[in-house]
């Protein structure tokens, strides 16, 4: 189990099933010769649009299933592999369903939408490949609040210290202290700003250049502070983009449902339906 | 971490920090009523409410917006509609029967939806002709989830036809709406040219074995123009005694491989005599004629002019009363006109001495003789002995009998008098038999010889072999097929399904309205396996 990711799960089973469907409707597709152009609306189109939706729908539901932990309809790390490798298919599925037919409408809107989900999707798998080991490799198997601890621990210590010399030390290490780990919404996710513990570190190596013990034994502890920090703030910025696309990815797929049902509605409540209906043997006989 | 007071901001960072991010829930829930109400609400209620905004104004809250000022261009609109008391062609006679006039008449006008909020759903470009209306779906729509009803596209197309007149004939399988072949939203292309190609592959449903379905028909079964393709029937008058009569009595006659048609034409006309290679005599000379010199194309490039005496024959087939001493002619028209100029000629050479000589110059003359007869100079009356009638009969004679009228016209003595207060009404008197009018050969299909204007005339038609106008020159199917395949590709020829040739509607089939069905997923579920099953 430890050896097989989410994607090879099962020897690549959803990856075969994803194939399968893929190449399927692309096979369908080109062997299909619609009255017109192919579009939507043809038997084919119909069909790729119902599998998509239906798609649609059975990917939305991986958010239900994640929550339900006393579920037994199969692990949720199946779930995962089936729903990133059939939410790719869905992207052939429903491009063939267009029949390339786009325009600044709603229908256009709801792939648009698709689209974004997916690419979300994309990039959520790879953040979710890469940056857990990352991240473990940082925290080493310590909570963050132990590593807080430490950092708390290493204050009291500089504090201990900075009791022997003058005011302005003692001010730069308070500030040190009270720094914040990361500096607001943006210092989640990179610019490395200047902190009050870089300051320290900066101001206690030019003042240890003259040889007190006692600052450059402070310098030690600061600078510990500083990487301690760093440490920290590389896990919480690898966890903060690792976070940040569900905001787009869970959203947009819900938007993406609206749409979806007004797309649905739209056409059938201006719809022509001769695929449904009409023919006598018209749409599919070839003479 | 229990020891830590709760004020410690290291730990309370942390903690803020590890929750998960905010927001995730609010914007699912607020794009879900973005694409609900923005997508499906607003547009559904506008469209619903478009027509009644009394009704509009009553609903809370958004009724003020539904019913507010409803869009300018619905009185343009208005003017714009066609008015359905101004359908005659279908007021006519027991039109009821097949053309629901009430139908019409109740249709609801449909107004631009407010907004048009609509206008998001529109799945794709309209055809460029339908586009004024792009901002109005319920132009077309005319009830929600239900088929687009014919009555909408008749409402417009009222002068279009059926297929075949459906009061005699009774199939289901021509219950097609317009919408089953003419589908919108896939391009500005006009939507008859989408079904130039989409049509004929379902034309061999019915016509692949028609006799069955209909027994009576005429018509042959035809599944491919390749090889179950009958050969073509031509369009032929029928003997009668005047051209209106001539008109009606068409005719079509299949071609059959190696039988010449002959069509009653009246007219003599040797198409390889003026088609020689060696030249014909003309005034000017020998002249090589070509088909154009008579046959002019119209500008539409499908048919060609009619042929006419003066533009086509007269400048060598002149018709010179005394033709050694004037250019005066005779008119081309009818027997009492050619009488009333020879009296008046001979009478005026006569009392005045003088031969009126014409316009211009006096050219060379041809001879014009039957085969067989002595070359001889043509001759002159003026100075033959009698009175100026005896002249005029004597020259009228020549060119009723010899000389002009007969060397085209099938002409015959009839005893006299002419009509009464002409003054060629004691001359002898003739008929002149009535010319074929000029008529459609193949009417059931369309050919355009622009097209084909890459291709020599007489790689289709052999008329400088036929020696007479009553031979057909039509070509039948074997010429067509050097060049034309049938649906299947072949390598070297044209791919031509029927749709190339033949149209769906047909003239004189008045169109009768398919009922739309209401959308009702059970139904349609279990007519699509149906058809899928019946393809197989």
């Amino acid at each position: 189990m430890s050896q097989e990711s989410i994607l090879s799960l099962g020897g690549f089973r959803y990856l075969k099933w994803s194939l399968i469907l893929a190449i399927g409707s692309i096979v369908a597709y080109v062997v299909d010769e619609p009255r017109t152009v192919p579009n939507g609306g043809t038997w084919l189109g119909y069909t790729l649009g119902i599998i998509g939706a239906l798609l649609i729908l059975w990917l939305i539901l991986f958010g239900m299933r994640k929550r339900a932990y006393r579920s037994n309809l199969g692990s949720v790390r199946g779930w995962l592999s089936a729903h990133i490798w059939l939410g790719l298919s869905l992207l052939v599925v429903a491009t063939l369903h267009t029949g390339f037919q786009f325009g600044i409408n709603i229908h256009t809107l709801a792939y648009t939408l698709m689209v974004l989900v997916i690419l979300s999707g994309i990039w959520g798998v790879s953040v979710y490949m890469r940056n857990p080991a990352l991240m473990s490799g940082l925290v080493a198997g310590k909570s963050l609040q132990q590593h807080g601890d430490l950092l708390k621990e290493l204050d009291a210590e500089s504090r201990n210290i900075a009791k022997s010399l003058g005011e302005d030390v003692q001010r730069l290490v308070e500030a040190s202290a009270s720094g914040h780990i990361l500096n607001g919404l943006f210092g989640r996710f990179g610019g490395p700003g200047r902190c009050p513990t870089d300051i320290a570190v900066a101001a206690l190596h030019q003042m240890g250049l003259q040889g007190d013990k006692v600052i450059r034994d402070l310098y030690a502890v600061q600078v510990k502070r500083q990487t301690q920090l760093q440490r920290m703030r590389g896990f919480l910025k690898l966890k903060a983009w690792t976070d940040i696309w569900l905001i787009f990815h869970v959203p947009i797929s819900i938007g993406l449902l609206a749409v979806l049902v007004a797309h649905i509605v739209s056409v059938l409540f201006y719809y022509n339906g001769n695929v449904l209906y009409d023919g006598h043997g018209l749409i599919y006989s070839r003479g | 971490m229990s020891g830590h007071t709760p004020d410690d901001p290291i730990t309370a960072e942390i903690r803020k920090l590890q929750r998960p991010m905010a927001g995730r829930r609010l914007l699912s829930w607020l794009l879900f009523a973005v694409g609900i109400v923005g997508f499906l609400l607003a547009p559904v209620m506008a469209s619903l409410y478009s027509d009644d905004p009394a009704a509009a104004a009553r609903l809370p809250v958004i009724g003020s917006l539904l019913a507010g000022p409803a869009s300018e261009s619905h009185a343009q609109l208005e003017g714009r509609r066609p008015d359905p008391q101004a359908t005659p062609d279908y007021a006519k006679g027991d039109a009821a029967s097949f053309y629901q006039l009430a139908d019409l008449t109740n249709y609801k006008v449909a107004a631009p939806t407010i907004m048009a909020l609509d206008r998001w759903w529109n799945p794709g470009p309209l055809a460029l002709a339908h586009q004024p209306w792009a901002n109005d779906c319920r132009v077309c729509h005319s009830g929600a989830f239900a088929q687009v009803k014919d009555q909408d596209c008749l409402s417009c197309h009222k002068a279009i036809s059926d297929h075949v007149d459906r009061k005699s004939v009774h199939d289901a399988r021509l219950d097609v709406r317009c919408a089953t072949c003419h589908l919108d939203h896939q391009g500005g292309f006009a939507l008859a040219q989408q079904n130039k190609h989409a049509v004929g592959r379902d034309c061999a449903d019915c016509h692949g074995d028609i006799k069955k379905s209909f027994a009576k028909t005429e018509t042959e079964n035809v599944r491919d123009f390749a090889d179950e393709h009958p050969n073509f029937r031509v369009q032929m008058v029928q003997a009668a005694p005047t051209v209106d009569a001539m008109r009606v009595a068409l005719k079509r006659v299949r071609l059959q491989e190696k039988s010449q048609l002959s069509e009653p034409t009246n007219l003599k006309f040797p198409h390889d005599v003026h088609l020689d290679k060696r030249g014909i005599g003309a005034p000017e000379g020998k002249v090589v004629m070509k088909c154009a010199n008579c046959h002019q194309p119209d500008p539409d490039g499908i048919n060609f002019k009619t042929v006419n005496m003066k533009d086509h024959c007269q400048s060598c087939h002149a018709l010179k009363m005394e033709p050694n001493l004037s250019n005066r002619e005779v008119p081309h028209g009818s027997v009492t006109e050619v009488l009333d100029t020879l009296a008046e000629f001979y009478s005026f050479a006569g009392s005045v001495g003088s031969v009126p000589r014409g316009p211009e110059p006096l050219t060379k003359t041809i001879a014009i003789k039957r085969p067989g007869e002595p070359d001889l100079p043509p001759r002159s009356f003026v100075n033959t002995p009698g009175n100026n009638m005896s002249r005029a009969s004597n020259s009228a004679i020549e060119l009723f009998e010899k000389t002009s009228c007969a060397i085209c016209h099938e002409v015959k003595r009839l005893a006299g008098p002419g009509k009464a207060g002409t003054p060629g009404r004691n001359l002898p008197q003739w008929s002149v038999a009535p010319i074929a009018p000029d008529h459609a050969w193949m009417p059931k299909s369309s050919f355009s010889h622009a097209s084909h204007a890459s291709a020599k005339c007489e790689s289709c038609h052999a008329a400088d072999k036929s020696s007479k106008a009553s031979d057909v020159l039509m070509p039948g199917i074997e010429g067509c097929r050097d060049c034309h395949a049938g649906a299947k590709p072949v390598s070297d020829k044209i791919v031509s399904e029927c749709s190339l040739c033949h149209g769906f509607h047909m003239p004189t089939a008045k169109p009768e309205p398919v009922p739309a069905k209401p959308l009702d997923l059970k139904t349609a579920a279990k007519g699509a396996l149906g058809q899928r099953v019946a393809a197989r």
